[in-house]
C-alpha cells in the first residue's frame, strides 16, 4: 500500500508539531505541495484547495463548508480522552451515564470558539446518545454547559480561561454503570520546588493527540470516509454553544 | 482553635433513636463536654429499631426508654442527637426543640419544606439551637475555606463540585430475572446497614440527591457564604441500582445552581457503585475566583496501603487528619454556650432541602426552577 500523500498548508499553527508526528506515521508521507498530495491539512482559506481533495481543517469551519472538508475534532485523540473510549469500547465501564469535563486555560485565544465547539464534542462522542436537552449559563470567568441525553445520560462542561500564563488545566471524568474513568490533571501533577511559589506542572502531553489525529484521518480517507458526517458531528457540538454562549 | 471550657457543667445529651448512624452519638461521646445520659424512641416502633437502640444504650451502659417526652423530663436533658430513620429526622427533632432542648441531628434534615419550617419555628420559639450533621470541617474543605478567606482565588463567582459515593445498592440495575418482584426500600436499606451505606435507612425512598445532597450543597453553602441559590436547572437517572429504579428514586444527578451575586455552581453526585473508585469515591471542588482558581480534593491528606489479602472493600487510601466529628462536636458546644453560629443550621438546611426540591422538579419538568427560600 502506498503511503497517503499529506500536505500540511502553511499557514497551519504548528506546522512543525504537525510534520514531526506525521512522520512517525509510515502510511502518511509529507508533501510540499498541494499539487502532489492526496490530503491537505489546513486552517483556513477552504476554497483554495482542490475539491477533490480530503482536507482536515483545523481552523473554525464556514457555514457553507465545502463537503470534501472534515473538521478536526483534536480533544478525541487526546490521550486521556483515547484511553477512556478504549474502556467504554470495551465494556468496561458499562453504560455511560456522566461526564464531567472542565477545560481550563490562561488566555481567550486558547479557549477560543473552536476549541469549545471541540470540548463539546468529545463529551458527546464519549456519552455517544443523541442530545435530549441542553442549557448553558455563566458567571463573571466562568462559563457553564449542562446536557441530557435522550437516554437518560447527562454532561456538564465548564470553560474557564483566566489561568496564570502558560497554564492549563483538563478534568475529564466519565461515570458508566459498572465503572467510571478519572482523566484529571490534578492528579497528573508533579511539583517543582523552586525560588517563589511551589509549582505544580503535568508532563508536556500538548502534541500527543496529533499523530491518533492524522492516522485517523488517513484510516477515514482510506475506508471513503464521509465528510457530511464529520461535519454533522461538528455542527452539533457548534449549536448547542451558539444557543447557550453565543 | 481554643477549646471550650472544660470545667463547666457537662452538656447532658439523650440519644433520640440510633436507627440509623450512630457515629453522631458517638462522636459527641468522645467528646469532653457532653455525657450522653439515655436513649430514646418511641414505643410504636418496629423491632429492629429497638433492637438498634438496645444495642446502642447497652454498650454505652446508659438506659432506654421508649418514651422521649418522659426522657426529656426525667433525664434533665440540655440536648438530643436524633439519628432514626431518615425520614423521622426532622419531626423528632421538633419534638425536642418543643421540649426546649438543643438539637443535633442527622443529615437530611427533611424531604419537605413544611417540616423544616415547624422546627425553625420551634427553634426561635424555645429559644434553643440546631446543628445538621455535615462534612464541613474535613480537611481539605477548611483549606478551601482558608483559601477563599486569606483572599487567595479572590472573589468567588462559580464552583464545581463532585460528590461520588463509590457504594453499591443492592443488585445493579437490570441484573434481576424478568419477573422479579420490586425490591422493597426498607429491606434493602437494612441491608446495607452492615456497611453503612443505609444512608436512606426507612420506609420513605430517598434518592441521592436527597440523601447526600446536602454535602456538597453544604460546602457550597458554606465556601460561598451561604449565597442563596435563586435558579436549578437538574437532570437524575436511576443508572446504576435496581433498588433506586425500582422505587423512582435517582441515583445519578448533575445540578446547575444560579445564585445571588452572580454566582454559579454545579453540582455532580452519584451512588456510582464500589467497582468505580478504590476509596469512597472521588469527591472533589472547582473554585474560580476574581484572583484565582483552586482544585481540591476532599479526601486529602490521605495514605496510601496496599498489602496482600487486602479485603477488597478496604479502601486503598486512608484519610488521616480528619477531625470533622470532633470539630462538630466542639462547635455544637459553643452554639450551646452561645459563643458561636451552627456550622449548618437548621435554616441552613432548609434552604438546601429547597435547593434540592427545586433540582427534582426541573429534573421532572426539564425546565429552570426557582428555589422557595423562606
Amino acid at each position: 500500500m502506498n503511503p497517503l500523500r499529506l500536505h500540511v498548508s502553511f499557514d497551519v499553527p504548528e506546522r512543525d508539531a504537525i510534520l514531526a508526528a506525521a512522520s512517525r506515521i509510515p502510511t502518511l508521507a509529507v508533501v510540499e505541495s498541494e499539487t502532489e498530495a492526496d490530503a491537505i491539512v489546513a486552517f483556513q482559506d477552504l476554497g483554495k484547495w482542490p475539491k477533490d481533495l480530503p482536507v482536515l481543517q483545523l481552523g473554525e469551519l464556514p457555514t457553507e463548508a465545502p463537503t470534501n472538508v472534515y473538521p478536526a475534532l483534536p480533544s478525541r485523540f487526546d490521550p486521556h480522552a483515547q484511553a477512556i473510549r478504549r474502556r467504554l469500547d470495551a465494556g468496561d465501564l458499562g453504560r455511560p451515564g456522566l461526564a464531567r469535563l472542565h477545560v481550563w486555560s490562561s488566555t481567550s485565544e486558547a479557549l477560543n470558539h473552536r476549541n469549545k465547539i471541540d470540548a463539546i464534542d468529545l463529551v458527546l462522542w464519549l456519552i455517544g446518545e443523541d442530545i435530549e436537552s441542553s442549557f448553558g449559563t455563566q458567571s463573571q470567568a466562568n462559563q457553564v454547559i449542562h446536557l441530557g441525553f435522550v437516554h437518560g445520560a447527562m454532561a456538564l462542561i465548564d470553560f474557564y480561561d483566566q489561568l496564570p500564563a502558560d497554564d492549563r488545566y483538563r478534568s475529564l471524568t466519565v461515570i458508566g454503570s459498572d465503572g467510571a474513568a478519572y482523566a484529571d490533571d490534578h492528579r497528573d501533577r508533579n511539583l517543582f520546588f523552586a525560588s517563589g511559589d511551589t509549582n505544580a506542572r503535568p508532563p508536556a502531553t500538548g502534541y500527543a493527540h496529533l499523530g491518533p489525529m492524522l492516522e485517523d484521518f488517513a484510516s477515514c480517507i482510506r475506508n471513503n470516509g464521509d465528510a457530511a458526517h464529520a461535519q454533522r458531528t461538528y455542527r452539533a457540538a457548534e449549536t448547542i454553544l451558539k444557543e447557550w454562549l453565543p | 482553635m481554643n477549646p471550650t471550657d472544660r470545667k463547666k457543667p457537662p452538656i447532658r445529651a439523650g440519644v433520640l433513636s440510633v436507627v440509623k448512624h450512630d457515629y453522631l452519638p458517638r462522636a459527641l461521646a468522645a467528646h469532653p463536654r457532653f455525657e450522653l445520659v439515655c436513649v430514646t424512641d418511641d414505643a410504636d416502633r418496629p423491632q429492629w429499631t429497638d433492637d438498634r437502640n438496645e444495642v446502642f444504650a447497652k454498650e454505652f451502659g446508659i438506659p432506654y426508654l421508649t418514651n422521649p417526652e418522659q426522657a426529656f423530663a426525667e433525664f434533665e436533658l440540655d440536648a438530643v442527637i436524633v439519628s432514626p430513620e431518615a425520614e423521622r429526622h426532622c419531626a423528632l427533632a421538633v419534638r425536642a426543640a418543643e421540649a426546649g432542648l438543643h438539637v443535633v441531628v442527622d443529615k437530611p434534615l427533611s424531604t419537605r419544606l413544611d417540616e423544616c419550617d415547624r422546627l425553625i419555628n420551634a427553634l426561635g420559639k424555645n429559644g434553643v439551637h440546631c446543628l445538621v450533621w455535615n462534612r464541613n470541617f474535613l480537611p481539605a474543605i477548611v483549606q478551601a475555606k482558608e483559601a477563599i478567606d486569606s483572599g487567595q482565588v479572590g472573589t468567588l463567582s462559580s464552583i464545581h463540585c463532585d460528590f461520588y459515593f463509590a457504594k453499591d445498592a443492592g443488585p445493579p440495575l437490570g441484573s434481576l430475572p424478568e419477573g422479579s418482584p420490586p425490591i422493597d426500600w426498607l429491606e434493602r436499606q437494612l441491608e446495607a446497614h452492615a456497611d453503612g451505606s443505609d444512608g436512606g435507612v426507612g420506609t420513605e425512598p430517598m434518592g441521592e440527591l436527597q440523601v447526600e445532597g446536602i454535602y456538597p450543597l453544604a460546602y457550597i453553602h458554606l465556601l460561598t457564604g451561604g449565597a442563596k441559590v435563586r435558579r436549578v436547572v437538574a437532570r437524575t437517572a436511576s443508572h446504576f441500582h435496581q433498588a433506586h429504579a425500582d422505587n423512582d428514586v435517582d441515583d445519578l444527578a448533575t445540578v446547575t445552581l444560579e445564585m445571588e451575586n452572580g454566582m454559579v455552581a454545579t453540582l455532580c453526585l452519584g451512588r456510582i457503585g464500589a467497582a468505580a473508585h478504590p476509596d469512597i469515591g472521588e469527591i472533589k471542588l472547582h473554585l474560580i475566583g476574581d484572583r484565582g482558581a483552586a482544585v481540591i480534593s476532599e479526601a486529602r491528606p490521605e495514605v496510601a496501603c496496599y498489602h496482600r489479602n487486602q479485603p477488597a472493600l478496604q479502601f486503598k487510601h486512608e484519610r488521616v487528619a480528619d477531625e470533622n466529628n470532633y470539630l462538630l462536636s466542639e462547635n455544637f458546644a459553643r452554639v450551646i454556650d452561645g459563643t458561636e453560629s451552627p456550622m449548618l443550621s437548621a435554616r441552613d438546611a432548609r434552604d438546601i432541602c429547597a435547593t434540592v426540591l427545586a433540582a427534582l422538579a426541573s429534573a421532572r419538568t426539564g425546565e429552570p426552577t426557582e428555589v422557595d427560600h423562606l
